[in-house]
């Protein structure tokens, strides 16, 4: 599960609210991912049969799908970086009327880019956003005649010439003079399928499910450019995949998302979905992936992701949890998970707050640490 | 002081109708003025607003070749700029099928996914706006967003359908929502169907190309990478401009149109004035005995000019009050006109209603105040420098008089001579120069009036002694009317000067237009001034030319380009031009009026360019314009001029070969020269039934005779605000002349008394006021006259040539008008005479000499 948040305010208008409603459009994550009126997209229904690399590439009957990457990398010099890419494909009709125009799209490609600056105590975000035509952003390959290639204007997922049409990708993102990153993910451990085979049920309701598989180890290496100085890194990477058309139920008002990566080669994903009581929606799953690629689920039941203190926007419109503590008694394990600056927010489309974190606790009784990434949806105050 | 006031508001009690009038001559001006301005305002800000709207916070602009910009060329640079701050954009003029093709609207493409800076409230999730249907929006064909109140002017609903003609062709718009941007903006969408830059294309039939690229560059670090970037992207193709330039407002587009309405409405002004300094002067005049008293009793004369200051000051503030508020009511009046003639000549749009700024009634009540202050001056300084004893002495009514040597009107000749002399093309210096002339006239009337009434008292030397009595008291009394017949000089000249400018300017245009339109038949894309690029589909335009009734056929592919030559640099309309003999014999060349410059259009070695251009740009024969073409500039050398009326900014044509190879534009109009046995109606007919079979789009096939009809159509209703604005001249002048000339007659009451003492009848005392009255009358046509001449040749060669370019043909003083001035001079002054006839033939002589 990871954000597709920011895809709120165009899916929401594409779903054609009424938009005779005054003033601002409150977003909510049900808006987009829930149950909505969606006409001919498919929906996730059954454990898909996954062939890759094809299906690493689009899967235009669904309405939504994103190509994750989030890691935590290291210059030589021991500077900490976190950087996060994603590119959304959102479609607009499912069934598209044939258009001469060049600039005639009937779904878009959105982006957004964030390098954290540890040891500056720095976040720096950016967003892009195209309709796919023209190149103006498109989601192509992999097949027979082209690798993989994700564009949104100037940022762009490649495949690297001589792997398997996607891994491994380079990505390339950047805003101005602020930062800039050309980074490679390489196949690390195997894919993950989430869920039953890949099927992740998000509600009980038929088709509140997604497709999602993920990287969960991924060795990321290149050059991140902050504030004009350039740094050469390596560090691990997190890849995760997931196609739509409807996720959410209509209770569910948002998520606290982790992907953790401990020292002892353990990683571990959890997401909890929060319900508009801020109870804890039993449709929470999660999956620990040991260092030799065993995954074993994570069910609510035994599980408990707690917040600990709160950090506040400084305009005051959202408040997330300052950390967390997340305990599971089988597996067993017992993590502190620590933000490695506290504002991390990213306040674009809309507001969410994604990244990079420590990690530090034990694991069967033995004492871990870590690094990761978190995600926190649904936490901007009603104005 | 409180007394003074109280006489004062008793003086005008008494003399209600003289306020009377005064009061709605100064408020005329007023609201002539403030209908002018109001009415203008409104249609600038609309058109500037929606330009400003669809502009954004663009601070660049790229544009390209006549055809815009490739895609993929947009893609590159948005790339290059780092992904932000780049938005194309695609406008249109659409008019609506249903309502007869009269409602016409501007479909602007937008992209909303890269908008974000440049029109926040277009742009997805872009702040507290309601978002746009962005989904319908771009998946829909022909879908649009639009305001509410436009929706409701359109009286549709979201899922409406609305049948539209884009350059003739039919498209079926869709509305798929409701657009709720801040209320500025919605201002400047009022008449905006927005769609998606997809939708622009299919419906511009540009399918791979942008009109044009809006920037956001706030910073000049980024203005220096745009210019290298678009300069690498698309090669000399393209230019980068600030935003500001290429936008132009209506007020720059329509600039001579603006300066001379304004120039009219503020003479009216004026002319409510001298009303009021008229009023004001009768006002002291019938109160000097008053004064006198007062100032015996100790009043300082200081007190008494104070006090008449302030009356006229609180008579201007009443009537310009009055005035600015009728010329709210007037103003709506106005709208449509004053639109559609800016529609007719300038660009197409559409204003929703009258704009009412409260700053622009205010500014007309304060300088109609003002104005009335001023004129109230004069009267103010007599009526304080009123001399006891004089008054208690003789009880003698009037004032020095006026007179001053005409040799005081050499130094405003002299500066009126110099500002025309290099008037260059600031019409505003023009204006000026022509005021220095109308005032040197001003200041020789007097000294004209003395002659031509002297001249008459010596004429009528052995008629009548009342015929005597007439002429020789108008003489004496000479120096009290030269100002009330200056005004009214003043105000006939105008209409003679203006009706010559017009009837020369109309002759002019007739001929003209037979000259440009010598085929018999012409086709084109119906529309207005911003559609004439529109091109004829390629299969109507076969099957016409196959059409077995025509003889010859000349074609013209019209495209507004960017040019360079001279001063200038701007958007030009150019016309390629595939020309019969016939039509390459009759074009009313100007200079290069010979074998090499009509040849230069088929050798492709030349251009002609209109008469306007010239002016303006500065160039002439030999001099190079520069196209910006698809690949560049090319430039061509001017090899002959054309007189021109229809476009003000210009236009220039070029061989048909070049432009197809340069421009590569489509076919814009035809005209079809028919065989000498067939007959042009029949003949159109048999065209439209051939264009209905070739295609949808729809075509305006017209004879020439009705082409003529209707340009001359819209000349007249042009001018018919030109006509309405002279008339309201009139009557304010009419006004004038009736208070001043009743103010005379009450002024000689004394006199008129003596003459029924010695026995003269009703009747006698009757005819001896009009005949006074008619006499001036007479005397204001005749010194109008020359005046008006002067004044008609300065308007049709000076002002008419700085306003819009072009010069006439010839210039001709209408006998009508002539007669028409002289007979309005007269009756006005007769009419005036006919209150105080009546009056003083009513009164028993011994009130008569007791008022006196």
């Amino acid at each position: 599960m990871r954000t597709c948040i920011a895809l709120l305010a165009v899916a929401l208008a594409a779903c054609g609210r009424d938009p005779r409603r005054s003033g601002p459009a409150p977003l909510a994550v049900q808006d987009v991912l829930g149950g909505g009126a969606a006409p001919g997209f498919l929906r996730a229904t059954e454990p898909p049969q996954l062939v890759f690399p094809r299906d690493h590439g689009a899967h235009r009957g669904f309405r939504t799908e994103w190509w994750y990457v989030t890691g935590n990398v290291d210059a030589a010099n021991g500077r900490r970086f976190g950087v996060q890419l994603v590119f959304f494909r959102q479609g607009l009709a499912a069934a598209a009327e044939p258009r001469t125009a060049t600039l005639a799209a009937h779904e878009l490609v959105l982006a957004h880019a964030a390098v954290t600056d540890v040891d500056g105590g720095r976040h720096h975000y950016a967003e892009r956003l195209a309709r796919a035509a023209a190149g103006l952003g498109e989601v192509v390959g992999p097949d027979e005649r082209e690798p993989f290639r994700a564009v949104c204007a100037d940022w762009s997922m490649r495949a690297v010439p001589g792997g398997d049409g996607f891994l491994p990708l380079e990505l390339r993102a950047g805003d101005g003079g602020a930062f800039a990153f050309t980074l490679r993910l390489d196949a690390g451990k195997p894919i993950v399928l989430q869920g039953d085979r890949g099927l992740s049920q998000k509600g009980s309701e038929r088709g509140n499910a997604s497709i999602y598989y993920s990287l969960t180890r991924a060795p990321l290496t290149g050059t991140i450019e902050v504030d004009g100085v350039r740094h050469e890194v390596r560090g691990l990477g997190w890849l995760d995949r997931e196609w739509s058309t409807s996720a959410l139920a209509a209770d569910q008002v948002g998520w606290d998302w982790f992907s953790l990566q401990l020292d002892d080669g353990t990683d571990v994903m959890w997401y909890q979905l929060r319900r508009r009581d801020d109870t804890v929606d039993p449709w929470s799953r999660g999956c620990l992936v040991a260092a030799d690629g065993t995954v074993t689920r994570l069910e609510p039941a035994r599980m408990a992701a707690t917040p600990q203190g709160t950090w506040a926007a400084a305009d005051g419109l959202a408040r997330y949890p300052a950390r967390f503590r997340l305990v599971s008694t089988a597996p067993a394990f017992d993590l502190e998970v620590l933000p490695l600056v506290a504002d991390q927010e990213l306040q674009v489309a809309v507001r969410y707050w994604e990244g990079a974190v420590a990690v530090r606790g034990t694991r069967d009784g033995r004492p871990v640490q870590g690094r990761g990434y978190l995600e926190l949806t649904g936490y901007t105050l009603p104005r | 002081m409180r007394l003074l006031w109280r006489q004062g508001l008793r003086h005008h009690a008494r003399h209600p109708l003289q306020t009377l009038l005064t009061l709605l001559g100064i408020a005329a001006g007023a609201a002539l003025l403030c209908a002018m301005q109001l009415a203008q305002r409104s249609a600038e800000q609309a058109f500037d607003r929606a330009l400003e709207t669809i502009a954004g916070r663009a601070t660049h602009v790229v544009t390209g070749g006549p055809d815009g910009l490739p895609v993929d060329g947009y893609r590159e640079l948005r790339a290059r700029l780092g992904g932000r701050g780049t938005a194309p954009a695609i406008t249109a003029v659409v008019r609506v099928r249903d309502r007869g093709e009269r409602l016409v609207l501007r479909a602007v493409g937008i992209d909303p996914f890269a908008d974000a800076e440049l029109r926040p409230w277009a742009a997805v999730g872009g702040g507290p706006v309601a978002p746009l249907p962005v989904g319908p929006l771009l998946t829909t064909p022909g879908g649009f967003v639009a305001t509410e109140p436009l929706l409701r002017r359109l009286g549709i609903g979201v899922g409406a359908t609305v049948p539209l003609s884009v350059a003739g062709r039919p498209v079926l718009a869709v509305c798929v929502g409701i657009v709720q941007p801040p209320p500025l903006v919605r201002e400047g969408l009022a008449d905006v169907l927005l769609v998606d830059v997809a939708t622009a294309q299919e419906w511009t039939g540009r399918l791979d190309r942008v009109e044009r690229l809006d920037l956001f560059l706030p910073d000049a670090a980024q203005v220096e990478r745009a210019l290298a970037a678009v300069r690498d992207v698309f090669g000399a193709a393209a230019r980068i401009e600030p935003a500001g330039r290429s936008r132009g407002g209506l007020a720059g587009l329509a600039r001579g149109f603006r300066v001379n309405l304004t120039a009219l409405s503020l003479l009216s002004l004026l002319v409510g004035a001298f009303l009021v300094h008229e009023t004001m002067r009768l006002s002291v005049v019938a109160r000097r005995a008053q004064f006198g008293v007062l100032r015996a009793l100790g009043a300082p004369g200081h007190r008494l000019g104070v006090a008449v200051a302030v009356e006229s000051a609180v008579l201007g503030a009443c009537g310009s009050g009055l005035g600015a508020l009728l010329g709210v009511l007037a103003a709506h009046a106005l709208l449509e006109p004053l639109v559609r003639s800016l529609n007719d000549h300038y660009a197409t749009f559409s204003v929703a209603a009258l704009e009412v700024d409260p700053w622009t009634i205010a500014a007309t009540a304060l300088l109609g105040t003002a104005v009335a202050v001023v004129a109230g001056l004069g009267p103010a300084r007599a009526a304080a420098r009123v001399s006891p004893r004089e008054v208690l002495v003789t009880a003698r009514a009037g004032g020095q008089g006026r007179g001053w040597s005409p040799w005081a009107a050499l130094p405003p000749l002299l500066a009126g001579a110099a500002l025309l002399a290099t008037v260059g093309t600031r019409l505003v210096q023009a204006y000026a120069g022509l005021l220095c002339v109308l005032i040197a006239a001003v200041l020789l009337v007097p000294h004209a009036l003395g002659l031509l009434v002297g001249f008459a008292a010596r004429a009528v030397v052995r008629a009548g002694p009342f015929v005597r009595y007439v002429a020789r008291s108008t003489a004496a009394a000479k120096g009290h009317l030269a100002l009330p017949v200056a005004a009214m000089v003043l105000a006939v000249a105008t209409t003679i000067g203006i009706a010559t400018l017009v009837t020369s300017f109309r002759d002019s245009v007739a001929g003209w237009l037979g000259q440009v339109l010598p085929a018999d038949v012409y086709v084109s894309v119906p529309g207005g001034v911003d559609e004439r690029g529109a091109t004829i589909d390629p299969a109507i335009v076969q099957q016409l030319l196959g059409a077995p009734e025509v003889a010859a056929t000349s074609t013209y592919r019209r495209r507004a380009v960017r040019l360079r030559a001279g001063s200038g640099d701007g958007e030009i309309d150019v016309v390629g031009v595939l020309a019969t003999p016939r039509l390459l014999a009759a074009w009313p060349l100007l200079a290069g009026d010979d074998s090499n410059g009509r040849a230069a259009l088929a050798a492709a070695n030349g251009c002609w360019i209109s008469e306007p251009l010239a002016f303006r740009w500065g160039i002439g024969i030999g001099d190079r314009v520069a196209f910006a073409t698809a690949r560049g500039e090319v430039s061509l050398p001017v090899a002959a001029t054309y007189r021109d009326y229809s476009k003000e900014r210009g236009e220039v044509i070029v061989g048909d070969a070049w432009c197809r190879e340069q421009l590569g534009t489509g076919i814009t109009a035809l005209g079809f020269e028919v065989r000498a046995d067939a007959d042009p109606t029949a003949v159109a007919a048999a065209l439209r039934a051939r264009a209905a079979a070739a295609g949808d789009q729809a075509v305006l096939v017209q004879a020439t005779r009705d082409i003529r009809g209707a340009s001359l159509q819209i000349f007249d209703r042009t001018f018919a605000i030109t006509g309405v604005m002279r008339l309201l001249c009139l009557a304010v002048a009419f006004f004038g002349i009736y208070a001043a000339f009743a103010a005379l007659q009450l002024e000689r009451g004394r006199e008129v008394g003596l003459l029924r003492t010695l026995g003269a009848r009703p009747l006698h005392i009757g005819t001896v006021v009009l005949g006074q009255t008619a006499l001036l009358g007479v005397v204001t046509g005749v010194l109008a006259l020359p005046l008006g001449i002067v004044l008609g040749h300065l308007l049709a060669h000076v002002v008419n040539r700085v306003s819009f370019g072009w010069s006439l043909v010839t210039v001709d003083v209408p006998g009508a008008a002539i007669v028409e001035a002289l007979l309005l001079a007269v009756t006005a002054a007769l009419l005036a005479g006919v209150q105080p006839a009546l009056r003083f033939a009513r009164m028993r002589p011994v009130e008569v000499l007791r008022e006196a």
